[in-house]
């Protein structure tokens, strides 16, 4: 009997869990809003996060107008600016552009003539028009001609390094960021201006960085 | 000359004018003073506390202090760089037992008041508890320039 009663209670259970609606969330989800990138935002970890970005370049900028060898010279130097030798060795994950476009971009705007970037990421850009000027496809343009593309006086070298810690407890996480920026003679080798950013972050949320 | 006895609905009328006296006067406006705080003309070359929390002159509530002076600003200046551009300072001086994680920026203004430089960034720092910490901020022009220096808490 007990065994009958048994079964066929399964059975019902067995039915009524088949007849149940699947539960599917398909609530309304969070609406997109604009964040403001100087700012902690919603999501917020121990990495390099936007806020960290547009403060260290725009420190980095401001200090190399208000060096002498950078932007006092009567003739302008000529500065490369790209993360060529700008290398992350951080266990954070960041695309390096994000810092070393924003910089340039940044200082270009300000600099208003004091300093003359060169665009060597564009280095293959400009060697195919300039060939194609130099075999008559096309015609000179209206600038000028020169014999060769602009040097580089001064070029951008970096990095990131970074010191974690977990307290296994808690699961708090903590990095300590180092970001290094330096601008090399590239003639002498010699380093005329140093900039570094430091910072140090705590969370125990699970933020995950692309 | 006897007084008219007063009747229970000149009581009831009596009691709830006092009751809207009352309330009127416990409503949760703004004060005068911190009206007066957050509308003044800052002018220029001083430094702002964004932040009431930080720094505040009104009274918060009804049991709320008159007078928060957890950070103040002992000292502000501008002066020259080696390659003309402005460099502004400001010393901020901490009164509580407690680090203070603040964010400072500077807006650079020319001597005509409008508004100029590049676009002013928060920039952090860590004010020791019972201690000072120096602000500083670089122009990027190099013409002569006022300033107005905003701080507030770390968010």
């Amino acid at each position: 009997m007990t065994i009958r009663t048994l079964s066929a209670a399964a059975v019902a259970v067995a039915l009524l869990a088949g007849c149940a609606p699947s539960q599917v969330d398909n609530v309304r989800g969070q609406a997109t809003v604009y964040e403001d990138p100087q700012s902690t935002g919603r999501v917020q970890g121990v990495g390099i996060e936007s806020q960290d970005v547009v403060a260290m370049t725009d420190e980095m900028m401001r200090d190399m107008l208000a060096n002498r060898i950078l932007a006092a010279r009567a003739t302008p130097p000529r500065i490369i600016i790209d993360n060529e030798y700008f290398r992350n060795e951080s266990s954070s994950i960041i695309n390096t552009n994000l810092l070393t476009d924003r910089l340039r971009v940044e200082l270009n705007r300000a600099a208003n003539g004091r300093m003359v970037f060169v665009g060597r990421h564009y280095a293959d850009m400009v060697e195919k028009e300039r060939q194609l000027k130099r075999d008559g496809a096309v015609d000179g343009g209206t600038i000028r001609k020169t014999q060769a593309t602009a040097g580089g006086d001064y070029r951008l070298g970096g990095r990131i390094a970074s010191l974690d810690a977990i307290d296994r407890n808690t699961q708090t996480r903590s990095r300590y960021h180092q970001v290094t920026f330096e601008m090399v003679d590239l003639e002498l080798g010699t380093i005329v201006w140093s900039g570094a950013y430091e910072m140090r972050k705590a969370a125990q949320d699970n933020v995950l960085y692309r | 000359m006897t007084a008219k006895p007063l009747s229970m609905s000149d009581l009831l009328i009596s009691a709830l004018l006092m009751g809207v006296v009352l309330v009127a006067g416990c409503q949760p406006g703004m004060s005068k003073k911190e009206y007066q705080q957050r509308t003044e003309d800052h002018g220029y070359n001083t430094v702002l506390f964004t932040d009431y929390d930080l720094n505040r002159n009104f009274k918060d509530g009804l049991i709320g202090p008159n007078k928060v002076i957890r950070l103040t600003s002992t000292g502000h200046g501008i002066q020259r760089t080696d390659t003309g551009t402005s460099q502004v300072w400001v010393e901020l001086r901490n009164h509580t037992d407690y680090d203070y994680r603040v964010e400072a920026r500077t807006r650079f203004y020319t001597e005509g008041g409008m508004p100029t430089d590049a676009e002013p960034v928060w920039r952090r720092l860590t004010v020791p508890a019972n201690g000072s910490a120096v602000y500083r901020e670089k122009s990027v022009g190099t013409e002569r320039l006022q300033y107005v220096v905003e701080v507030r808490q770390t968010r």
